[in-house]
């Protein structure tokens, strides 16, 4: 975990002011601190194309970013990875709580258009247990339900299949004859 | 002087061309099954007309261009070369009406790439991509590795002398039996075999995942042919990474390895003497080669955990070795090694892996030659001026290091180091910085796959053509498509 990015001015001044008085003391400190995590674990809301171009900077760090459910869930150890798309970038997500991702309920395919999704949590650029760049999600939040594709052939495009196949079968028609032929020669 | 063919070699020519596109059309009808069982309408249509186009090209060279004249091997080489350039052209239709390609120039990239056993894409939205299309995607691989012109001989005809120049032609330079026939029988039996093996072995593994049992079916064929042909397409844009899976990782190389070993040394081990293993010049190469590589890929990343060096270079490099291209590292993730490592991978992709296999590349054999070339030269400094000596080395039998063997492999050996450089050059004259415009070229010609991030839709048209052309030319392993050149070239003269 990165704590530079934790405000550690006010931190120390109340170690500071407080060194030593007791119970009044703890409990500001306390407080503090967990004010410090609260601001240091309020995610960055990104794009993913952002995070997977520069990764150094999202390190180890709270993010969030909105894609589209593709494939379906895998099963891990100790957890479930899934995949999201935006635009030409993708990611592997990893899951710890399975519940988690029980509220998706489309995935993207060719049939189907997945659900939008907002993952947040820590991204890792090198995760240590994974041995990989990944996220490990906290939060999903469903932005866009997703739905099935249209997928209707267009009308020329069935003709031009039809017209291709009668031009095959003439020539395989005028091939068989000329075969024929030869051999009665 | 060059043999300069008449019209009536044209016309055998294009009958023979004839008759390997209406077994492409053949081919076609897989996906287009699969497409009906599927429900896949729009794709359905897509595959109508890409089989019915090639089956009345096919037939309209039959028709109009009979066999004028006894099939020699000048007809097999132009057949050959001519064979992958209308193949990828034909077997980008269906892909280009599926809508997920930019243009049709992509759409014939990404064919050739299947035909070639590359694995470069170009394809736009692959998450979304049907079945059918992605069989096609995939059978390409398939059709291109066991070679298309053996495929092609088996199903079509009978014409067992012209066979040899075929084989020869597509950059398979010893055979098995002297039959060619039987070769492709062999060839047939051992892939069937792993075939079955492997589509369990998938299958059982995306089971376990949580895949659906019916997807799994599919994508363990498909990831198969992707493994053992060294082709390295993906259903997924995330390629092997999207499955998280090491136990899936782990069968990927043992197939990859399968498919790099030369032809011959399966036959070898399978009917002869399974001590070959041990004894093989090819084996030894591969051994020296990926384990010294490997150290070069693992010093930047000494005191990183095993997960770590496991995905971070042993994958990585076993896959440029063989020629897949599978990659178990999100996208951007391999530029971002250091530079050494990504030197490493990209004298592996160089290298290849056997003669006689699926792979591209320079080939173990050559680079082995080229080594104890060397070594002999250092040797003969060393002994005293008068002695005489002859170095030997084993592949399947004891042989002697010929200077003709040395010819032949120093002639390819700098064929490829030529267009590795020159499609470098291209790259970097369009922009593209040094490392990744390198890495790229070596990945197009010796049918890799593996990407820089170079290769993607936005690249400049010119590039596109220039890696097709390496991508073909380094499939074909140059002599092919140099011999149709100068004699077509002969030909317009006269």
């Amino acid at each position: 975990m990165n704590t530079d990015s934790i405000p550690k001015t006010s931190f120390y001044r109340c170690t500071q002011i407080f060194k030593g008085k007791g119970l009044l003391s703890f409990f500001i400190l306390t407080l503090s601190f967990l004010f410090s995590l609260t601001v240091y674990a309020e995610a960055q809301t990104i794009t993913l194309k952002s995070l997977i171009n520069n990764p150094g900077k999202y390190d180890g760090k709270m993010v969030s970013f909105e894609a589209e459910a593709i494939g379906d869930p895998l099963g891990g150890r100790k957890g479930i990875w899934f995949n999201v798309q935006s635009g030409k970038y993708n990611m592997g997500i990893f899951v710890k709580n399975k519940d988690l991702i029980n509220q998706i309920s489309h995935w993207g395919s060719y049939k189907e258009r997945g659900d939008l999704i907002k993952s947040e949590g820590i991204f890792y650029k090198n995760c240590s247990v994974h041995g990989g760049r990944d996220l490990h999600l906290v939060s999903l939040e469903i932005v866009e339900k997703g739905g099935i594709r249209d997928l209707k052939a267009a009308e020329g495009k069935k003709r031009f299949a039809l017209f291709s196949f009668v031009i095959f079968l003439t020539l395989g028609c005028i091939y068989l004859i000329k075969i024929r032929l030869w051999q009665q020669k | 002087m060059v043999i300069s063919p008449t019209k009536k070699d044209l016309s055998t020519i294009l009958n023979l061309l004839g008759r390997l596109i209406l077994g492409l059309s053949f081919f076609m009808l897989v996906p287009l099954l699969v497409a009906a069982a599927m429900a896949e309408s729009s794709p359905f249509f897509d595959f109508v007309i890409g089989a019915s186009l090639s089956g009345a090209l096919g037939l309209i060279l039959l028709i109009f261009f009979p066999i004028r004249n006894e099939i020699s091997w000048i007809h097999t080489f132009f057949t050959v070369s001519l064979g992958w350039l209308f193949f990828s052209l034909l077997g980008a239709i269906p892909l280009f009406l599926s809508g997920h390609f930019g243009s049709f120039l992509d759409a014939c990239f990404e064919a050739m790439s299947g035909f070639a056993t590359t694995g470069l894409i170009l394809i736009q939205d692959l998450d979304h991509l049907s079945f059918s299309h992605n069989t096609w995607r995939h059978l390409t691989m398939f059709i291109g590795g066991q070679g298309i012109i053996l495929a092609s001989l088996s199903i079509l005809t009978q014409a067992k002398s012209v066979a040899v120049g075929f084989y020869l032609g597509e950059a398979r330079q010893e055979k098995i039996f002297p039959n060619v026939i039987g070769t492709a029988r062999f060839i047939w039996k051992v892939s069937f075999i792993f075939l079955i093996t492997g589509v369990t072995a998938y299958s059982l593994i995306l089971s376990k995942t949580g895949l659906p049992v019916l997807k799994s079916v599919f994508q363990a064929f498909w990831l198969f042919f992707a493994a053992f042909d060294t082709g390295g397409f993906t259903p997924y844009k995330q390629s092997i990474a999207y499955y998280h899976s090491f136990q899936l990782e782990i069968a990927t190389i043992v197939f990859m390895i399968l498919g790099a070993f030369n032809f011959n040394l399966h036959f070898w081990l399978w009917h002869k003497d399974k001590k070959e293993i041990f004894k093989n010049f090819e084996i030894k190469t591969f051994l020296f080669t990926f384990f010294s590589l490997l150290l070069l890929v693992y010093l930047p990343f000494l005191g990183t955990n095993f997960t770590g060096l496991f995905r971070g270079g042993f994958y990585q490099l076993i896959s440029a070795h063989t020629g897949c291209g599978f990659t178990n590292l999100e996208e951007g993730v391999l530029m971002g090694f250091p530079l050494l490592s990504i030197l490493a991978v990209i004298f592996a992709m160089m290298i290849g892996g056997g003669v006689c296999s699926t792979t591209g590349g320079i080939k173990l054999m050559r680079i082995g030659i080229i080594f104890k070339t060397i070594f002999a030269e250092i040797k003969r400094w060393i002994m005293p001026p008068n002695a005489v000596f002859k170095e030997k080395y084993h592949h399947l039998n004891n042989l002697l290091l010929s200077n003709k063997r040395i010819k032949d492999a120093f002639v390819i050996f700098i064929l490829f180091i030529i267009t590795y450089v020159a499609g470098a050059l291209i790259a970097v004259g369009l922009g593209y910085p040094g490392t990744a415009a390198l890495f790229e070229s070596v990945s197009a010609t010796a049918n890799v796959g593996l990407s820089s991030g170079i290769t993607s839709p936005d690249m400049p048209n010119i590039l596109k053509i220039v890696y097709i052309i390496q991508m073909w030319v380094g499939r074909l392993e140059f002599i092919a498509v140099f011999v149709t050149l100068g004699v077509l070239l002969s030909f317009f003269r006269k």
